[in-house]
């Protein structure tokens, strides 16, 4: 056991605010009667921004304590800052659809309080428990919009694909503990490292781990849910789903991560193998995919699976790791790619939620025309959209250029070949979305007759933050760059 | 004499689990799940999991199963799905797994032998060794649980609660503004 075991509660501050949080949120909602929603999103906002402070005022690196259960270390404290920064914009998107009721900021900040803990997981039981919080408040979220049958299906499928993964995932640990007798990481690790490495059990107890954080990062071939998912729920909490369970998600490989790295090949079968699959498939089917949809929302859907793909190319060097720096490079390529995501992808959702609130629908058609109509919005998708096809000066690029680099580096000639293509294909399909609305003349028919609408100001500034993020950081990215590597050493 | 008592409560245990499935009506279902759990936790005992054991019997066929039994009868189901509305293919795909599943399990055992596992505590399944775990080493995640308890009480309450179709009235406030 780690010498920094006991009851040590000094690094867990974070966890602890989030907590009580919760409860006053809890008792606010009861009292506030009319403007239920209105007051839960100012006051979940007001608890994520004192979160995001005191995230990164805490800079001390602990390593693991009470007793080993969680870690603190540089990646625990990015993630927290990560998934409160993130929150706030999706809360942000759902004050606009949710006024009266304050259940959906409350089931949101519970399933932050799992990603809190997820960051700094450090054991198998931990891991499980905080994978679940993420879960179980995402379910009931997907189904928000109880009388829409398409959101019961959303929450059934999300419901019913959740457990049976689950239910993959600790089949997966119970075969790992079997041949390690620990929970720990890094006992786990260590006593992976012998004879036992390569073993049949190892290899299936792996792609057991995997499927279950396939699910939640939406990975082929576990991504069916994902869309339909997308699709059904009401769009400002797809917005969240698109972006915080799926960080949470490789949160969770990160600790993982490890244990993957110690498999010794078993009939040609490695980790660096495994990895490569896995991601080059995402990005093929995502990308694939996406070319023959109509809904915005499955669109992004899509798109999203295929970043999942982008972002386990540089788990592929992670779990490569013969050579640390090189290591180094891929975990802050993929810090760096997941903070220019959630920029990028939310202002997605946010202006997909806004001409849905406006104009009726997420089909392709109501944005045809949108950038005569109204070029402020069109304007802000597109960036977006050329920032998620990853075209320079956008952050889009910065982030697909580290994982790129860290690929190249590594000599994964074919990974890097097939996400080089993957890019030019989602090329397709995103510049098909910009060229509907700019090149199009609003009609009655695609809008509604509507017009012009306004924006509201709650949105524009949604907008502003999520647009100068995804441009500065394509031109200055070299701050965000060097406070990640601190976070690393 | 425990290899006997093995092979009795595995062979229930099996055959009842077949019941489960095979059964049209689902109470009957449900009472044959009853008997599959107390046989499963007849083997934890044999294998020294007392806790386990004792949790298997209290939590799974008793709360979990009265409320199974509660919302069968709640609906009102009637057993007439049977056989016959499934497709002669997916029954074909269902021996199919069924079929990779034996042949993995058979190369699993084979390899069985030579694998190593680690050795665990034999006191391990006790309850005073479970209580100390749980209350030191995964103190945490122990008490991390009541907000994912927390979590899903808000959440049914949310799901249950009787309100109006509010998303519905704002989209037209939007128009509106």
């Amino acid at each position: 056991m780690s010498p920094a075991s006991g009851l040590n509660l000094t690094p867990f501050i974070p966890e602890l605010v989030l907590a009580g949080g919760l409860l006053v949120l809890l008792i606010v909602e009861l009292i506030a009667r009319r403007k239920r929603g209105i007051v839960t999103a100012i006051g979940g906002s007001i608890l994520l921004v004192a979160l995001v402070i005191i995230s990164l005022a805490g800079n001390e690196k602990v390593g693991a304590y009470m007793f080993g259960a969680v870690v603190q270390d540089g990646v625990t404290l990015y993630f927290r800052v990560l998934f409160a920064l993130a929150t706030l914009i999706a809360v942000g998107i759902m004050a606009s659809t949710f006024k009266k009721e304050g259940e959906p900021y409350i089931l949101v900040l519970a399933s932050v309080m799992g990603m809190f803990l997820l960051a700094g997981s450090n054991d198998l039981v931990t891991l499980f428990v905080a994978l679940e919080m993420v879960s179980i408040p995402s379910y009931v979220l997907a189904g928000y919009r109880r009388h829409d049958p398409r959101s019961g299906e959303a929450a059934l499928k999300y419901v019913i694909y959740g457990a049976f993964s689950s239910g993959l995932m600790l089949y997966g640990f119970s075969l790992l503990y079997g041949l390690t007798g620990a929970t720990g990481f890094a006992e786990m690790t260590e006593g992976l490292k012998g004879a036992l490495s390569g073993s049949p059990a190892h290899l299936v107890g792996i792609i057991l781990i995997m499927a279950g954080i396939g699910y939640k990062i939406a990975m082929v071939p576990m991504h069916f849910w994902c869309p339909d998912v997308y699709e059904g729920s009401p769009t400002s909490i797809t917005a969240y789903f698109s972006v915080l369970p799926k960080a949470a998600g490789f949160a969770a490989l990160f600790r993982i991560a490890p244990l993957i790295a110690s498999l010794k090949p078993f009939y040609g079968i490695s980790a660096v193998g495994l990895i490569t699959l896995l991601s080059a498939m995402t990005m093929t089917v995502g990308n694939l995919g996406a070319i023959w949809q109509n809904s915005l929302k499955r669109l992004l859907a899509y798109s999203s699976i295929a970043h999942a793909g982008y972002i386990l190319m540089g788990f592929a060097v992670i779990v490569s790791g013969d050579k640390p720096e090189l290591h180094g490079l891929a975990i802050q390529a993929v810090m760096m790619y997941l903070v220019v995501y959630l920029f990028m992808n939310l202002g997605a959702f946010l202006i997909v939620d806004l001409v849905e609130r406006r104009l009726g629908g997420d089909g392709i058609g109501y944005f045809k025309g949108l950038g005569k109509s109204n070029p402020l919005p069109a304007l802000a998708l597109a960036v977006f959209l050329f920032s998620l096809t990853g075209l320079p000066p956008l952050a889009g690029f910065i982030g697909k250029f580290y994982l790129f680099a860290a690929v190249v580096k590594a000599q994964m000639w074919t990974l890097a070949l097939i996400g080089i293509a993957n890019s030019v294909v989602s090329l397709f399909y995103y510049v098909r979305v910009i060229r509907d609305m700019f090149l199009h003349d609003p009609t009655p028919a695609t809008d509604g007759g509507i017009g012009s609408f306004n924006m509201g100001k709650l949105t524009a500034v949604l907008t502003l933050v999520t647009v100068v993020p995804t441009v500065v950081l394509g031109v200055f990215w070299n701050t965000l760059a060097e406070w990640l590597k601190l976070r690393l050493m | 004499m425990e290899i006997i008592l093995f092979i009795i409560t595995a062979l229930i245990a099996l055959a009842s689990a077949l019941m489960v499935i095979t059964r049209k009506s689902p109470i009957a279902s449900v009472l044959f799940l009853v008997l599959t759990f107390v046989c499963i936790a007849v083997l934890y005992v044999m294998l020294g999991a007392q806790f386990i054991a004792a949790m298997q019997i209290i939590v799974y066929a008793g709360a979990i199963m009265v409320l199974f039994l509660f919302v069968l009868m709640l609906l009102n189901l009637r057993g007439n799905q049977g056989w016959e509305n499934i497709s002669p293919a997916r029954i074909g795909l269902g021996f199919a797994a069924a079929g990779l599943l034996l042949l993995v399990a058979v190369a699993w055992l084979k390899t069985a032998g030579s694998m190593e596992v680690a050795g665990l505590d034999p006191e391990m399944g006790t309850v005073s060794a479970f209580g100390d775990v749980l209350f030191q080493r995964f103190l945490l995640p122990f008490e991390i649980a009541s907000v994912l308890l927390l979590g899903a009480i808000i959440g049914v309450v949310a799901m249950i609660k009787r309100k109006p179709l509010a998303e519905l009235g704002e989209d037209k406030e939007g128009k509106v503004s």
